[in-house]
Order: C-alpha cells, then structure tokens, then sequence
C-alpha cells in the first residue's frame, strides 16, 4: 500500500511538471509564432564583394520596436580576434518594425573585424596583410530580440574560395 | 533511527549547498563597470590603452579596500568598434549583478544602445557628442562637448592674434576626418564663431585614413586662414601638421588641434620638429601635466610595468572615466547604500557631482548635474615645445556653443 502510494504521488508530481511545461508552451497557448532568421545569401565566399554587397539578415516574430543581435556561434576550435573562447561572434544588429519584422545587414566593420579578421594601421585603415578571415564550413547562427528574448536560428556557409585559374 | 540519521543527513547537506555560494557572494559587495572598448581595432591606440589605465586604476582602489568596503567589478570587452559586437557584449553581461555603468567610447555605439540602457535603468559615457547635452538623458558625455572645446580655442586664436599687435579677429580654417565627430565642433562653433566676429572658413574635411593632406591645406591657405583647427584621432592630427610643415605653412599659420591631438609618445615622438609651436587644447591633462600626476603616475608605475616617460596623452582620458565612476559610487553607496544599489541610484549620484574634484587636476571640475551632461566645462591649452606637451593656460572655462545650435 505504501509503496503504491509513493507511486501515485511521483506521478502526479510529474504530472504537475508536464502541465506547467507545456502552460508555458507559447504555440499551445496562442501565443507569437516562433522567431525566425533567414541570411541572404547564407552561402558565401570571403572576398571585398561582401564589403559592398554585404549579408543581409531579414526575421520576423521578435518583439516590436525591438533591438536584435545576430551572432555567429563558434565551434571549438574557431577563434575570432577579440572574442573570448565559448562567447559568440557578433554579425549584426537592428530594430524591428512595430510587426516584430526585421531586416538589417552586416556593418562594414563586422565584415572586416569578424569575417576577414583584419588588423588596422595606425592611420585606421584596415590591413588586409593581417587578415585572418574565418575557415570555410557552415555555422550556426542566432539571433535574439533583446527585450523578448525570443530566439531564431539559422545557419551561414562559408565557401572555399575558388581555385585560380593556372 | 537509520531512517532519522539519513533524513538529517540530507537536511545537513541541502542547508550547505543553500548557504555556501550565498556567503561567498555576501563576503564580497561589488559593482560593475562595464567597459565596451576597443583593444586591438580601429582606435585601440586611444580607446585600448584609455581602458587599461582605467582597469589599473580600478584594481589600485580594490586593493585598498574598494569604495566604502564595495569592489569594483571591472569588465572589459574588445568590441573592435563594432557596434554589433558590442550589443552582443551588452547582451551578455547586461545581467552582470550591480552594472552601474557602460563605457560606449563611439557615439555610433552609444546611441545603439541606448534604447537598452534606459531599459536597464542604469548609465552611459559617451564622446564629446553635444547632441547628449542638448537632449538631457542618461548618457554622460566624458568630455567637454566638442563645439564647447572648439569655440575656447576661437576665444584663445582671437586672444592670441590681439597679443601679436593685430586688429581685429583672425581667419580660421578647419580640417577634420568626413564623418559625424569630425563636423560636430560646426554644431554651435559656427555660431559661436559669428558671435565674437571670427571669420570662420568652410570646413575641408578629408576621408578617415588619407595619407596626404595637402589638398585641403593648400585650399585653406589660399582662402587665407591665420589659424588652422585640425582634427581627428593622433597620428591623423600629426600628419596633417607634418603636410602643413613640408608646405611651409607653419611658419604662417598657427595650428591648434583638438583633445585627441598629438601625443607625446605617438605623434609628438615620431615628428617633434614639424610639430614645434603647435597648439592643443585638451579637456583632458596631458604633456608634463600628466607626467606630474600624483596618482596616476603611482598607479602607471604599479601597473602598467614601463617607465612613467611613456605614459599617453590617454592615460588621463582612462583615469577620469574610472575616477568618476568611482566618485559617483561613494555618492550612490552615502544615499542608497549597499543593498539598494542600482543604476538609478548611479544615476541620480552622477547629477551630484558638480563642483567635484574627481580627478585631482586630470580635467577640470566636474559639471555632471540635473541640467548638465558634460564631463566638464573646463579647457586647457598646451603648447608642443622641445618634444613635449607644456601647458600655456590654467583651466578655463569653455563657451555653452551647445545651446547655441538647433539639435
């Protein structure tokens, strides 16, 4: 009897737990659909066309009026100059519209400092001699609204460059 | 019994895992400054080496038993003035227990986030934008306002012109980098300028970067500039004085350049005879000042482990962020006390430090209050001689050009 009796408690426990959980589940309840991330292109190659034709990042379902951070997630192994090991790399940022819709695209200076990893001279201009630009693969990247912190996720691939022509 | 034993057993170790990581936390009260900076990127030659002074000069008051017993926690990031990594910094330690305080060191970057800091309810320093005068918030400008900067020296040329026997008031040119801080000093110093009768030149603004800048020299040497106001971060004001130097317009023309001018151990070093007579004017101690600091050369030789003869023109600039971070806490912790310390409570502290001394003779009296967002209303003009920076005025009170200018 006693033990039966621990049993049903241990179930209505987990009971309660599974209610709670799936309360708090925003689609079961109506609530905003989930954030998304979409990069255009989300396939690239490390060259100064990026510079003039930068990665633009359009989502929807964050918060109105919300400020978004977009960042690159680093396996082991990738470092970025400037960025702590197990902390993100920034891409991007920007504001959504009173919808929760997003489009922003990447800043010059993170095309520079986080994709091609340059130094700078002392007259700020970027050194492409000291250009570390990330290796190819895809990664994964999130990008959160900073008052709902709702998260979308997406991923960018980074080709190999092209072989010269002999 | 054996059932008791275990059942206080457990009661034993939930009470220790409960109270354990609270007494470590309860032996040390910290606040946090969070310092959104640039290490190795654009302006890491100002920015990076601004900060570490001001970590040192944290770490010199930690280990003195803090501000009132509370710590200062001090968290530096390397955003490579990005404004995309810093909002990613900011995201990260945006929870960080007790965050006082962000050091936003562009005003690009200071404006992104500010939607986060009012949020936040805590406070910013920013550059000598006037804008953040103009419209009073929670950003502090960590200089005198740019156009206020910019109209002292209009008062000094005018001044200084009268002194060589002239009539009158001088022709001025401006020089400064294409971008938002480079035509701030017009905001309110155009007006400032019509004011007291100076005839001020259209401004030859060059990209950010350029080698050469003989183009624009020559242009305001024909227009018939007396004096030359040159800005833009060291070696740009430099180099624009070495162009003008190998033209030969220095032996006519006085240069005068901003706060961000040349420093005695970057451009001054690398060309003293070109730079000889220039003229800074600074917000900010430097030369022989700087050398003559008290507290900052104590603290330079504690930790910055090189001789006090290369400390920068910057050491003062990280020094006054720390220091006013710090006089703002003492003022917060005597209202609020420990445990209600928040940003607002820094906040509200921060409009009390008028009339301080924060500093002790690195910038002039504080002017932080309910109507005033500048770090401070004083100037001080600085002469290069003999490959040094010697100071030619005391502090002097800079114009209101702010409110001079519709923002």
């Amino acid at each position: 009897m006693k033990r039966n009796g621990l049993k049903i408690f241990l179930l209505f426990v987990g009971a309660v737990f599974l209610g709670v959980g799936l309360g708090g589940c925003a689609a079961l309840k109506g609530g905003p659909p989930a954030a998304t991330l979409n990069l255009t292109p989300d396939k690239i190659v490390l060259s100064p066309v990026l510079i003039k034709k930068p990665v633009v990042f359009t989502g929807s379902g964050f918060g109105p009026k919300e400020i978004v951070v977009i960042e690159l997630l680093l396996p082991k192994g990738v470092t970025v100059k400037g960025v702590p090991e197990g902390e993100n790399a920034a891409l991007g940022n920007g504001t959504t519209d009173e919808k929760g819709n997003l489009k922003t695209k990447m800043g010059v200076m993170t095309t520079l400092n986080t994709l091609f990893q340059v130094g700078w001279t002392p007259l700020i201009k970027p050194d492409f001699k000291q250009a570390r630009p990330l290796p190819p693969g895809t990664y994964d990247v999130i990008a959160t609204g900073m008052y709902s912190d709702r998260v979308a996720k997406a991923k960018l691939t980074i080709l190999p460059p092209p072989k010269k022509k002999k | 019994m054996k059932r008791k034993g275990w059942v206080l057993l457990f009661g034993v170790m939930m009470l220790a895992l409960a109270s354990g990581p609270a007494s470590v936390y309860a032996a040390e009260k910290t606040a946090a400054f969070l310092d959104l900076t640039d290490m190795t990127g654009a302006i890491a030659g100002l920015a990076g080496q601004a900060s570490r002074i001001t970590k040192a000069t944290f770490d010199y008051f930690n280990e003195r038993g803090g501000i009132d017993g509370v710590k200062i926690k001090y968290i530096g990031v390397d955003t490579r003035y990005d404004v995309a990594r810093a909002l990613s910094a900011y995201k990260r330690y945006r929870r960080t227990p007790r965050l006082l305080l962000a050091n936003t060191i562009g005003t690009g970057l200071g404006k992104a986030i500010y939607p986060l800091i009012l949020r936040d309810k805590i406070i910013n320093y920013t550059p000598g934008d006037g804008e953040f005068q103009a419209r009073l918030g929670r950003t502090f400008i960590y200089s005198t306002p740019y156009q206020d900067g910019f109209s002292a020296a209009l008062d000094w040329m005018k001044e200084d012109w009268q002194k060589k026997g002239n009539s009158g008031a001088p022709i001025v040119g401006f020089t400064s980098w294409d971008n938002p801080y480079g035509r701030e000093p017009f905001r309110g110093g155009k007006e400032y300028a019509a004011k007291i009768g100076v005839k001020l030149l259209d401004p030859e603004l060059f990209p950010v970067g350029s080698l050469k800048h003989d183009v624009w020299l020559n242009r305001l040497a024909a227009k018939g500039a007396n004096y030359i106001y040159v800005c833009g971060v060291d070696p740009t004001p430099t180099n624009v004085i070495r162009d003008a130097y190998a033209l030969g317009l220095t032996k006519k023309i006085q240069f005068v350049t901003d706060y961000w001018g040349p420093d005695r151990a970057v451009g001054v070093k690398a060309h003293a005879e070109a730079l000889e007579g220039s003229v800074v004017v600074s917000c900010f101690s430097r030369g022989t000042d700087t050398l003559n600091h008290p507290i900052m050369t104590k603290i330079w030789k504690k930790y910055m482990k090189t001789p006090v003869n290369e400390m920068r023109g910057s050491a003062s600039i990280g020094f006054s962020w720390a220091m006013h971070f710090i006089e703002g806490l003492r003022i917060a912790l005597k209202d609020v006390g420990y445990e209600k310390l928040n940003g607002e409570a820094m906040y509200q502290a921060f409009m009390k430090l008028k009339g301080h001394n924060v500093t002790q003779g690195a910038t002039g009296i504080c002017d932080y209050s309910p109507s005033s967002r500048r770090m401070s209303r004083y100037v001080k003009f600085y002469r290069i001689q003999g490959a040094e920076l010697v100071p030619i005025t005391d502090w002097r009170l800079a114009p209101d050009a702010v409110s001079l200018h519709k923002f």
